[in-house]
């Protein structure tokens, strides 16, 4: 079973700062691997462990890219895939023009598994649309996936119902992160992955023209709170707090 | 310019017809249903019926051919979806067969010239993106933006289309209705990992039920525990609320859970640590164990 699985370095959310006039700064912002996107990798490992196989990694970005594929590799991941970008801010459409040409040049998948959304931006379009380039029928927000020879078969949860699809093989799915827990590589993992090889390919090299939006502007969410901080033994904090809500009118 | 709109409930619908004023009037609005048969009332002019067979009106390859069928027969320029799992799935596969930009979670539209402008959180709720796209393009909207449009009597015409799929929709299990309705609640009382056992839920509820709350509940505690149903989970990923009051229960507060609360009026929290986020991000705070301070404030409301 050949299994490819798509991973964003993604810019920290907790330590995105922004500049005086209220702007976020990108250009060196901390990044960390998308959060879901670890159990993404650990999916595409378990598979493997099951069925027997090969997990390739695929990562569009800048050079901060590499660290998650270290990452990817270090936890399993056979080989990674690096496609190279100028700078962080790339359009959905674009990455995922970017990654289906990509993965292209790696087949024949069977899977191609992706996270629901990513941690920064969480616009949850990738998946679905480098699925559709490609060709494959796309299952998201998979909570469990049971792989069989032919076919695949994905317990779904929507908001109010869960739901049981199956499709045939090669699919394309993307994965929540209650689908299990992802595994911490050891210190001996992480330097054997130091030695594994990841591929580069140019953006520029595979023929993309950007499209799709384009970022105006980025700017901090500010609310202001009262941050009226209560301590001391329960029966008077909670009264503390009643009251407080009473004056503000919203308990009776 | 032509409009197509979808959602899965009639609410999401009127919002999403209301979003799409302004590109179209009503009359050059359609409704997309994958119903089968509808009565012909709608907040668009036109209703298109679809009849998917086996239970493919959950299948985002179907409905995505569907609408490409729409835009095809009768000209569509922008598509408005809702931003519920099913639609997003929709809206990235209708972007490929239709070679058209996307933008998830949009709100405050405008229109400069052949463009499209439109807001959404980033960073987990701690920035908000204004992003320019082109005309064509498909949008799903953040639920709660905009007021509900009006529903009139329209014109009804049925199509006749089976949308190619791969995919088989096996089986549907439907929890029990929600007896739970967060975006209209006046109150919510929330709980989070400070909860030691599924029992103790009925301590919260307890509270909930005497200030006339609704119940809600951080990700972990519905989708990793199962403690509560799905429809409870507040946040990015869940639903969105703008209560008068959001009592936040051993919730840590971090981005992603305040990214749905955002909106409240005021902000209460308790919880044992006193570094934890939600104390920066509410107006009142106990510091202190909600199973001292819970029954505490239940007894002090019961009294009063
Ligand atoms: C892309 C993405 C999307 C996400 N979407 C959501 C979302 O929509 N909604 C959401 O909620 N989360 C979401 N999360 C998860 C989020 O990051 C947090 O992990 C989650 O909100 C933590 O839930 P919690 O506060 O209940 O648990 P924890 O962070 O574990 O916090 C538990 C808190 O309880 C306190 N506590 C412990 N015991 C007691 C006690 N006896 N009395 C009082 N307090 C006590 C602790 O001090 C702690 O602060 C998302 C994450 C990602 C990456
Ligand atoms: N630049 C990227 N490189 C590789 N995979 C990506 C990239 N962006 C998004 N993905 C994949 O698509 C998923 C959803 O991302 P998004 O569409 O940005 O919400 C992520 O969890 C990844 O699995």
């Amino acid at each position: 079973m050949r299994i490819a699985v798509c991973i964003k370095q993604a810019v920290d959310e907790a330590e995105l700062k922004f500049d005086h006039a209220g702007n976020a700064i990108l250009s060196n912002a901390q990044t960390k691997l998308s959060t879901f996107d670890k159990n993404a990798v650990e999916e595409a490992l378990r598979i493997k462990t099951l069925k027997g196989g090969e997990v390739i990694a695929f990562s569009a970005g800048n050079n901060e890219s590499k660290k998650g594929l270290k990452e990817a590799l270090a936890m399993g991941a056979d080989r990674a895939v690096h496609i190279i970008t100028e700078t962080y801010e790339r359009s959905s459409l674009t990455v995922s023009k970017l990654l289906s040409k990509a993965i292209e040049k790696y087949k024949p998948f069977d899977l191609i598994l992706f996270s629901e959304g990513s941690s920064d931006i969480y616009t949850s379009l990738v998946p679905g649309q480098v699925s559709t380039m490609l060709g494959l029928p796309f299952i998201p927000f998979a909570r469990k996936i049971e792989v069989h020879d032919k076919d695949v078969k994905v317990s779904q949860t929507l908001e109010e119902k869960t739901v049981i699809i199956s499709s045939p093989l090669p699919a394309a799915i993307s994965v929540v992160s209650e689908i299990n827990q992802p595994r911490y590589p050891t210190l001996v993992q992480i330097m054997q992955a130091a030695r594994k090889q990841i591929d580069e390919i140019r953006e520029d090299s595979l023929g993309v023209e950007p499209k799709g939006y384009r970022v105006e502007y980025i700017r901090a969410q500010s609310v202001e709170r009262k941050k009226v901080i209560f301590e001391g033994p329960p029966e008077e904090t909670a009264r503390k707090l009643l009251d407080a809500l009473k004056r503000e009118g919203v308990v009776k | 310019m032509r409009v197509a709109i979808f959602a899965e409930n009639e609410k999401d619908l009127a919002e999403l017809a209301s979003a799409a004023s302004i590109f179209a009037g009503r009359e050059e609005m359609i409704e997309v249903s994958i119903a089968g048969e509808e009565k012909n009332i709608s907040c668009c002019g036109r209703k298109v019926v679809y009849k998917l067979k086996g239970k493919q009106e959950l299948n985002p390859e179907a409905i995505s051919n569907v609408l490409r069928h729409v835009g095809e027969k009768y000209g569509i320029s922008v598509f408005l979806l809702s931003t519920s799992k099913l639609c997003r799935a929709v809206a990235s596969i209708l972007s490929i067969l239709t070679d058209t930009e996307c933008i998830t979670d949009a709100f405050d539209l405008s229109i400069e010239g052949k463009d499209v402008l439109a807001s959404r959180g980033v960073f987990a709720g701690k920035a908000t993106a204004r992003l320019r796209c082109s005309i064509p393009c498909i949008l799903t909207i953040k639920q709660g933006k905009y007021n509900p449009a009006e529903k009139v009597p329209c014109e009804v015409i049925y199509e006749d289309f089976t949308p190619p799929t791969k995919l088989n929709i096996v089986e549907v299990s439907e929890p029990q209705k929600a007896s739970v309705d967060l975006k209209s609640a006046r109150i919510i009382v929330s709980v989070g990992r400070g909860l030691k056992r599924k029992d103790d839920i009925s301590m919260v509820e307890e509270l909930a039920k005497a200030l006339g709350a609704a119940l809600g509940c951080s990700r972990p505690i519905s989708s990793d525990l199962g403690w509560l149903p799905e429809e409870h989970h507040i946040g990015l990923t869940g639903v969105s609320v703008k209560p008068d009051l959001y009592i936040a229960i051993g919730i840590s507060g971090q981005l992603q859970h305040l990214a749905g609360i955002k909106d409240s009026k005021i902000i209460a929290a308790i919880n044992t640590d006193k570094s934890a986020p939600i104390f920066q991000a509410c107006d009142y705070g106990v510091v202190g164990d909600m199973y001292k301070v819970v029954p505490e404030l239940v007894k002090l409301l019961k009294s009063s």
